[in-house]
């Protein structure tokens, strides 16, 4: 053969949806081109004609075809209306079954049907994958449960392809389809030649389809002239060597009915001649498709008339895809049989919508009819079902009740726990531990879940990684996540954006678990909480780890107060707040006006630690002179933890005695200028900055020096102190803050001024000479820390807290009720 | 006398032959017939309710649990909550948007802005052939739009170029604080220059080398993953 194949594609593109309509007008358009379906089924029953025809029908319109309502009415306009005799006793002798016809035209080898969305919609444009496999499995449904019969092959509506849906045929056991030739010739890579098949990612044929044919085709009265020669140019662009080219020509089915005589002509002509000779797709497809090129395809337009509707209706259509996304959320859980009804209902009204919107001539009228009953059936989601209404409803459009199979996606079942479930924001939390924040969230959570509460987390995922979801403990979640700018260098633009990724996760929470309650650790997750506070309906407590005024003494710079003002806005909307020491307490009372009784202080825990595990190795690294007392203190390297004060007591003793090793670990920016304060006065012998610490090496050098100190001007609480006493060793504390609270002088620790070097000299010089008060004071310390601040204590007063919070929460709900 | 087999009346009943008929098929009386057919008939039914127990019983547990506030999360989720962008011709795209009350309040107590008077753009990312973090887009266009605006039409955007777009506010320093960020879209290529990457993406594909195709799918892998579930599904 030296010519091309071809293959005939008959395109019924009825408005089906004018049968629903009130307008007389559209409805009699309606019945003008069934009237010429009945034609074309006519005339291909009567001729023979020597090739098959490739039928593509819209699934809603053959489920219309079955009604009997449709059926009485279309008798009834042929009678009244139409003068052609011949179809209406051809309509009578049929049974006026369109559907019969059609499965008979089939069993005898005359037409093939192409299976198509169920709407007739562009798929390419539908935003989620419940919303592609309805439209799929529904349109293949109808056709099965009708003719009984399983296509092959798919048209897309309009030809609008995005990669990907041949995903979703692939599924179905569809292999063949039809592209704009444009899109194939582009492919990428670029097929062996022009007019050849290409299979797609997922293993799709595709047939090429030349736009110059079908605009011609297109036409309201195409000239046999005129396509004559388009067919010619298109099968000259062909290579005839390689025998494999197919041209593939849909034509509209009203144009079919007109000019298919002549069209036949043509094409008997150029069989004749051996210019081509028709071929069934699956014939093609047997015989090419071994050697087919692979090829990625991209998104394909063959008919852009409907963009401009698109763009001046984009509400409409957003509408639309909205509708579509609910009904995505809707498959996700397991419903009742009642709301399953409902279910049902809303999948038709937006199989409904979109077959109305991918029509040419609707109405906002006609489309906010269906946009209303999908409003109210989600209402019915809510709350009691409108029987009547559902029934009046469902009587509207009696069709779109084939069964279809879909599978719900796989369900995650969750079985309710009768647990109070806490939802807690905190920015910070292991492997992210910048301060004291983090190791308090890790022993509060903790403790909270050893009290019968199921902790539900939200914290900040590592800029590096994937945001995910681990049940880390039993009745421990912890949901990572990351601002959609996850490198955003401005903090404050960044933790507006883990605000709004918080949100996010915590709504989505919210659709499988109902919150007793909120907590948010200082103002970084403030506006999160402020919103989650009011959407979900719970009551918010906050604690407030440090302020902004109290680190600088006062507001000065710009983002103080930026942060001061984000402070200030969570204090007052929580319902209640947690401090962690009756410093912080007056703190927060005197900066914010806020009323002792919204205050509760719980001091921070610690957890006991196994003192055995202390390492050997990161202090033998030291090689430290046996005879030479360790001095130990720890902290981020500003200026408020008092390090300045600590050198210069080092300064000092250094004068007067060679006995002393003073290990300082940390890091922040004053890590530089201390570093050449002990350069410049000569005590790198007996002064090192260590670094940072990780756990176990932090034990190890509690465990083994002589004296720790806390020389810190403000310190909210000063959890260092209890890292310290848990090891038994003599502390001398600054006298400030939330340490005040911790020791008391002389018997757990010492105090020493704060800022005040001379002092602290005093205090170390009294330890080293009188060594037996400092095992006493250590062991004293260590007592202390474990009666009082072990996270099981701890835990139980948060506990009682937040019991507290939820009791008054309601007692108030029931005085406003 | 003959032992009248349960099989044979059902067979016979359901061909449509009468009692009497089959009495006479089988060489019995039709008392004997409609004695075992009635047997039989009570035998299925009692089965059937069995069935239905066991249905119920079984599918029971597995209902999960739907909190009160699932419908309300649903609404905040998918109604009134998403970003999504069509392609409407090889170069024009529809970008359509919808931010629910609760971010607009979270949006207006971080920021002390008033979401009636405030800067509303949309940001155009190109991000061909690279994961997207927010700041390493090959180029970006920002376009203003007006308050309470949901939608925008984008002409002449350039082919074969993967792109996302962000609804978000400008801040008094024109910085761009995004609030929502839309699926990737990818413009065809409509020359032959333009062809070319994706042969080595395809070769790995039909290896099987990659279990996500590396290229922009509709509706996204995720979609891929829950098919190939349903898959093992219908498997088991």
């Amino acid at each position: 053969m030296n010519g091309s194949y071809f293959q005939l594609i008959v395109i019924n593109n009825i408005p089906f949806m004018n049968y629903f309509s009130e307008d007389k007008n559209k409805k009699r358009e309606f019945y003008e081109h069934t009237i010429q379906f009945i034609n074309f089924l006519f005339l291909t029953e009567k001729n023979n004609s020597p090739y098959i025809i490739q039928l593509v029908v819209p699934p809603i319109y053959m489920e219309i075809l079955d009604m009997q309502s449709f059926r009485e009415e279309m008798t009834e306009f042929l009678e009244k209306e139409n003068c052609n005799v011949e179809l209406l006793t051809y309509w009578q002798q049929k049974d006026k079954n369109l559907l019969k016809i059609m499965k008979s035209l089939i069993q005898d080898n005359r037409i093939e049907l192409l299976a198509s969305p169920a709407s007739f919609s562009q798929v390419s444009n539908a935003s989620t994958s419940t919303g592609v496999q309805l439209q799929m499995e529904m349109g293949l449904s109808i056709i099965d449960d009708y003719i009984e019969y399983r296509p092959k092959g798919f048209w897309f509506p309009e030809g609008y392809f995005s990669p990907g849906l041949d995903l979703y045929l692939q599924k179905e056991k569809l292999t063949y389809s039809y592209l704009n030739s444009a899109t194939i010739n582009h492919s990428d890579p670029l097929p062996s030649d022009v007019g050849l098949a290409v299979e797609s990612p997922h293993h799709v044929v595709f047939f090429p389809v030349e736009e110059s044919l079908y605009q011609i085709f297109q036409e309201k009265n195409p000239q046999k002239q005129i396509w004559d020669k388009a067919i010619m140019e298109v099968l000259e662009s062909y290579n005839h060597y390689t025998n494999e080219s197919i041209l593939s020509l849909p034509i509209d089915l009203e144009s079919y009915v007109k000019i298919g005589e002549e069209l036949n002509k043509s094409i008997r002509y150029l069989s004749d001649e051996g210019y081509m000779v028709h071929i069934t797709p699956e014939t093609y497809l047997n015989q090419f498709s071994q050697g087919m090129d692979h090829v990625h395809l991209c998104s394909s337009f063959l008919d852009r008339h409907r963009e401009s509707q698109i763009k001046n209706q984009s509400d409409i259509y957003a509408s639309l895809a909205f509708v579509e996304k609910e009904l995505h959320q809707w498959r996700q859980v397991l419903l009742s049989n009642e709301a399953k009804s409902v279910q049902k209902q809303l999948e038709k009204e937006w199989l409904l919508l979109s077959a109305l919107l991918y029509q040419d001539n609707w109405t906002a009228e006609e489309a906010s009819s269906y946009l209303e009953a999908a409003n109210q059936l989600s209402i019915f989601m809510k709350g009691p079902i409108d029987k009547e209404w559902m029934s009046l409803r469902e009587k509207v459009h009696p069709i779109l009740n084939p069964t279809i199979q879909m599978n719900n996606p796989k369900i995650n079942e969750i079985i309710p726990s009768n647990k109070k479930k806490a939802l807690i924001l905190s920015w910070e939390y292991p492997p992210n531990i910048v301060g004291g924040l983090g190791t308090h969230v890790v022993g509060l959570t903790n403790s909270l879940i050893k009290n019968g509460y199921e902790v539900h987390l939200i914290t900040a995922q590592d800029m590096q990684k994937k945001a995910e979801d681990v049940e880390e403990k039993n009745g421990l979640f912890v949901y990572r996540v990351k601002p959609i700018y996850s490198l955003e260098r401005n903090f404050i633009h960044w933790i507006g954006g883990l605000n709004l990724a918080m949100w996010d996760k915590a709504i989505e929470l919210g659709k499988k678990t109902t919150f007793d309650l909120i907590q948010a650790h200082d103002w970084l997750v403030g506006a999160a909480a402020i919103s989650l506070k009011d959407q979900l309906n719970i009551p918010l407590i906050a604690t407030i780890h440090a302020t902004e005024h109290g680190r600088n003494g006062g507001i000065y710079t710009e983002m103080q107060k930026f942060i001061h003002g984000k402070e200030r806005q969570l204090i007052h909307a929580a319902d209640s707040l947690i401090v962690c020491s009756e410093y912080m307490q007056d703190e927060v009372m005197s900066i914010f006006e806020v009323e002792q009784s919204k205050i509760n202080i719980i001091p921070n825990g610690i957890e006991s630690m196994q003192i055995e595990n202390a390492s050997f190795p990161s202090v033998e690294s030291l090689h430290l002179d046996k005879n030479k007392k360790i001095i130990f203190a720890m902290g981020r390297m500003v200026k408020e933890k008092g390090f300045g004060t600590l050198l210069e007591a080092a300064r000092k003793l250094h004068k007067k005695r060679s006995d002393l090793y003073f290990v300082i670990a940390g890091v922040g920016p004053m890590y530089d200028e201390y570093q050449r304060f002990i350069e410049r006065n000569g005590l790198s012998e007996c002064v090192q900055l260590i670094g940072y610490l990780h756990g176990e090496q932090k034990n190890a050098f509690y465990a083994h020096a002589n004296i720790v100190v806390i020389p810190s001007s403000y310190e909210p609480f000063g959890i260092v102190a209890l890292e310290s006493l848990i090891f038994a060793v003599p502390t001398i504390v600054s006298h400030t803050g939330g340490l005040k609270g911790i020791i008391k002088n002389g018997e757990t620790g010492l105090f020493m001024e704060p800022n005040n070097a001379d002092n602290l000299v005093e205090n170390i010089e009294y330890l080293l000479e009188n060594p037996t008060e400092g095992k006493t004071i250590g062991k004293n310390g260590q007592k202390l820390v474990s009666q009082l601040f072990s996270w099981n204590r701890i835990g139980e007063e948060t506990k009682r807290v937040f019991d507290e919070l939820l009791v008054n929460t309601k007692v108030n709900e029931s005085i406003s009720n | 006398m003959l032992f009248l087999l349960i099989d044979q009346i059902v067979s016979l009943r359901r061909k449509g032959l009468s009692f009497r008929k089959i009495a006479m098929e089988l060489n019995s009386t039709v008392g004997k017939v409609q004695y075992q057919w009635k047997k039989y008939v009570k035998e299925k039914e009692k089965n059937e309710q069995e069935e239905e127990k066991k249905i119920t019983t079984k599918t029971e547990p597995k209902i999960p649990f739907v909190s009160e506030h699932f419908w309300t999360s649903v609404d905040l989720l998918t109604k009134k909550n998403g970003m999504e962008a069509w392609l409407t011709s090889e170069n024009t795209a529809l970008v359509f948007w919808r931010i629910p009350e609760g971010k607009w309040q979270l949006i207006s107590t971080y920021y002390d802005i008033d979401p009636e008077t405030c800067s509303l753009a949309v940001k155009i990312n190109d991000i061909t052939s690279i994961i997207y973090n927010g700041r390493n887009a090959h180029s970006y266009r920002l376009l203003p739009v007006e308050n309470g605006q949901e939608s925008i039409i984008l002409q002449d955007l350039s082919p074969n170029r993967s792109l996302c777009f962000e609804i978000g506010v400008l801040d008094v320093y024109q910085s761009f604080l995004p609030i929502l960020q839309s699926n990737p879209l990818h413009t065809p290529r409509i020359s032959q220059d333009q062809v070319g990457t994706m042969e080595k993406e395809i070769q790995n594909w039909e290896k099987g080398d990659n279990p996500i195709p590396n290229w922009i799918e509709h509706v996204s892998t995720y979609s891929y993953y829950e098919l190939e579930e349903q898959e093992d599904v219908k498997k088991k």
